[in-house]
């Protein structure tokens, strides 16, 4: 898909959080949508217009949304810990801080890895190398 | 695993123009497999199996196209005598190379410095001009 890179994209990702490790699956279709849904669950339907007005404020709550929306499709045996809140109102800051951390700093960054990888253009001029033209 | 979640009727629309600009290769991959927007199976799909898919029929449906284009430029060659300049040019180089490193091999230094690395062509015009 794209240029070769020098470490494989994996399907499956370790994070660390505390002392406990966890593995994260690239999500299916199924989750991706869950994904968006729980985005505009948690923005009230207002993702869309919170991204365009772009303000401090929003994006420190466009974070939380996001990790929630994310943890909670992604490692579902965090949702007692992160996810006891029924709207980003509910949640307690500080405790959400580690979740945070932890969405941005490890998941985030893969995500955007294969985000990049899907996205690649798909039209590519030439796929095939002259060698395996070779009779 | 149906999406119970609310989304606005307006927002419909924008998610609908986001996930195909997000996955330009799903709806592909639907008409491919004939598979519904939402379907169970569509659901479970991973977006990079449907990728990968999708290269590679890229590359199967180019190979016939380049195959046959590489055929045509070959056939051009031979009628237009291209192909005997290229492999003389390469045959020369080749050559060139056999024979250089050829002379590299049967190079004595000897035979043109003494011992003290003074030239013995020099030593020859001093003679002759005494």
């Amino acid at each position: 898909m794209n240029a070769k890179r020098k470490t494989p994209l994996t399907r499956e990702l370790t994070v660390k959080l505390d002392r406990n490790t966890y593995i994260v699956k690239y999500p299916n279709i199924g989750q991706l949508m869950q994904i968006e849904s729980m985005k505009m669950l948690y923005s009230g339907n207002a993702y869309g217009s919170m991204i365009r007005t772009r303000t401090k404020s929003s994006e420190r709550v466009l974070d939380l949304i996001d990790m929630v929306s994310h943890l909670t499709v992604l490692m579902p045996e965090l949702n007692d810990d992160i996810i006891g809140a029924k709207s980003i109102n509910d949640l307690d800051i500080v405790k959400a801080q580690p979740f945070l951390d932890l969405y941005k700093k490890q998941i985030q960054p893969w995500l955007e890895q294969w985000d990049k990888e899907l996205n690649a253009p798909i039209i590519d001029n030439n796929p095939i190398s002259d060698d395996e033209l070779e009779d | 695993m149906r999406n119970n979640y609310p989304i606005a009727i307006n927002d419909l629309k924008d998610y609908v123009y986001w996930w195909n600009r997000q996955y330009p290769f799903d709806r592909w991959w639907r008409e491919k497999h004939r598979i519904p927007f939402q379907s169970e199976q569509h659901l479970k799909a991973s977006p990079i199996d449907q990728r990968i898919e999708y290269e590679e029929e890229i590359i199967f449906r180019k190979l016939p196209q380049i195959q046959k284009q590489k055929k045509r430029a070959a056939e051009e060659a031979e009628i237009s005598g291209h192909f005997l300049y290229k492999r003389s040019v390469m045959q020369n180089a080749q050559l060139d190379k056999v024979v250089a490193d050829q002379l590299f091999d049967d190079f004595d230094i000897g035979e043109y410095y003494t011992e003290s690395g003074q030239l013995k062509q020099e030593i020859d015009d001093e003679q002759h001009d005494e």
